[in-house]
């Protein structure tokens, strides 16, 4: 076992949690930012602020309700058991015991010929791991338990509850400033009747830095929320090295599925997109800040190289 | 009063802190005892899928019975080892005796061309698998709890509370142990 992968998982651990903390700044600023432009005085900012925590809270509650059950049947994908798929089911155990989860999860099948999987699950008691037929056909075992490996180690990374989050935070953001820009379009809400407006230049350029922060924040939350996606994903990637402690299976079924992904034969829509182990709705190889995925090639890259720091061990399969 | 008083808050201070540590403690050694208990689930199916093996080999390899009856000794023992240290050893001799047996199978295209006995190797090697990646979160669990028990401040907490160190589940395999011989005849 290299050291290098423990310290990818710490070090990827790290990062996020400093892109959450960071998100949730945004809309605390988002919300003040707001009080200010429409009370006028700086008490109003912490309305704003208040307000700003009941959105998050309810568009939480609006996500959590939907559930597993929800996506797995917007994939149309179908439960199996070990009789119906005794080489997948196995694997998925396998896999399993190595990410020390606390209970089997799920197996789903989905009915096409494009190869990927995806996992679902807020907790890792109630996880769901679904593969296609395609990538059931096309990879083989070793491949197929580093593509498994991945998807538990979203689970086991927390990574389903953490995307919810970023996602809802983003969310929150994105529909306060819709909001306030569109009310200050409008007629500029309470402002000009406000009364007490204490010190005149002062208080424009705080209404100003207010206005810049209204129109940023959306734009600096949604760039934020991309590279938390991507840096899950590297996270998972370097999970799955260490479960399998083989990168190079993962590795070979990355290449493998990047050459086959054809978005009108998948089941897909934005919401199930950036769940599965590549994304389907991207272009292969493309690296763009809105991306939620990394580039494949360089996922590889990164897993060659853990591959390489890691003792020569064929697979035990 | 005062120093009666802060000697009390010491008391209490230190107390809150032993039972952090125990409870702590606890907890590293429930996940080690799960972890055992799935490499231990995990053993008992290979001892199970045994005599099934056994059964749907025996037809077509009639003249391997040396083989077959030391996968049944081996057999025999790992099921009767306690502890981890003895377990690994029984183990890896079954393991041994297992592999000793799929390399005859190579001289039976037969029985290899075989559903059942496909569908028994799968689930064969797979029970292995999951053997060493049970086996793999076992022993990362037992370091992680030993270390913990061994290094301050929570030493002076093991000790007197009693929390022992574990052993680790290795399967020292012979074959795999041995430097291959070349010769150059």
């Amino acid at each position: 076992m290299s050291a290098l992968m423990w310290e990818a998982v710490a070090a990827n651990k790290r990062r996020s949690a400093w892109l959450i903390f960071i998100l949730a700044l945004l809309l605390a600023g988002m919300g003040g930012a707001l009080g200010l432009l429409f009370g006028g005085a700086p008490e109003t900012a912490a309305y704003g602020v208040f307000i700003g925590l009941v959105v998050w809270g309810v568009m939480l509650l609006i996500n959590m309700m939907g559930g597993e059950s929800v996506l797995l049947a917007s994939a149309s994908a179908r439960e199996v058991s070990h009789e119906d798929a005794p080489q997948l089911y196995n694997i998925v155990e396998e896999m399993r015991l190595a990410a020390a989860l606390p209970a089997m999860p799920r197996v789903f099948i989905i009915e096409t010929p494009v190869p990927n999987a995806f996992a679902v699950g807020l907790k890792p008691e109630r996880a769901c791991v679904a593969v296609t037929r395609g990538l059931l056909e096309r990879l083989n075992r070793d491949e197929l338990q580093g593509v498994i490996a991945h998807e538990l180690g979203h689970v086991s990374n927390r990574d389903t509850l953490f995307m919810t989050l970023a996602g809802v935070t983003l969310g929150a953001i994105v529909l306060l400033a819709d909001f306030g820009i569109r009310t200050l379009l409008w007629g500029g809400g309470r402002r000009r009747s406000s009364g007490n407006r204490n010190g005149g230049a002062a208080m424009a350029v705080v209404m100003v830095v207010a206005i810049a922060l209204a129109i940023l924040a959306p734009i600096l939350a949604r760039l934020l929320y991309f590279a938390c996606s991507r840096q899950r994903e590297y996270l998972a990637d370097a999970s799955a090295a260490q479960f399998t402690r083989y990168p190079a299976g993962l590795a070979n079924a990355l290449r493998k599925i990047a050459m086959q992904q054809d978005p009108k034969k998948i089941p897909v829509n934005r919401v199930v997109a950036p769940m599965y182990a590549v994304n389907p709705l991207a272009a292969a190889g493309s690296a763009s800040l809105f991306g939620t995925h990394p580039p494949t090639e360089e996922r590889i890259r990164r897993l060659m190289e853990m591959q390489g720091a890691a003792p020569e061990v064929p697979p035990t399969a | 009063m005062a120093p009666v008083f802060i000697l009390l808050g010491i008391v209490a201070l230190l107390v809150l802190w032993f039972v952090a540590i125990y409870n702590s403690l606890v907890h590293l050694r429930n996940y080690v005892d799960n972890a055992w208990a799935q490499i231990d689930v995990q053993l008992k199916r290979r001892h199970d899928l045994i005599p099934n093996l056994l059964e749907t080999v025996k037809g077509y390899m009639a003249h391997e019975r040396g083989t077959l009856e030391a996968i049944t000794k081996a057999r025999a023992d790992a099921m009767s080892a306690k502890g981890p240290a003895q377990a690994g050893t029984a183990e890896s001799a079954l393991s041994g005796a297992l592999r000793g047996l799929m390399v005859n199978v190579e001289r039976y295209p037969d029985l290899k061309a075989s559903q059942n006995f496909l569908a028994l190797q799968e689930e064969l090697s797979s029970t292995e698998n999951k053997i060493s990646f049970a086996r793999q979160a076992y022993n990362d669990s037992v370091t992680r709890y030993n270390t913990r028990i061994q290094t301050i401040p929570a030493n002076l907490v093991a000790g007197p509370a009693g929390f022992t160190p574990r052993e680790l589940f290795e399967l020292t395999d012979e074959a795999e142990r041995a430097v291959p011989k070349v010769s150059f005849a």
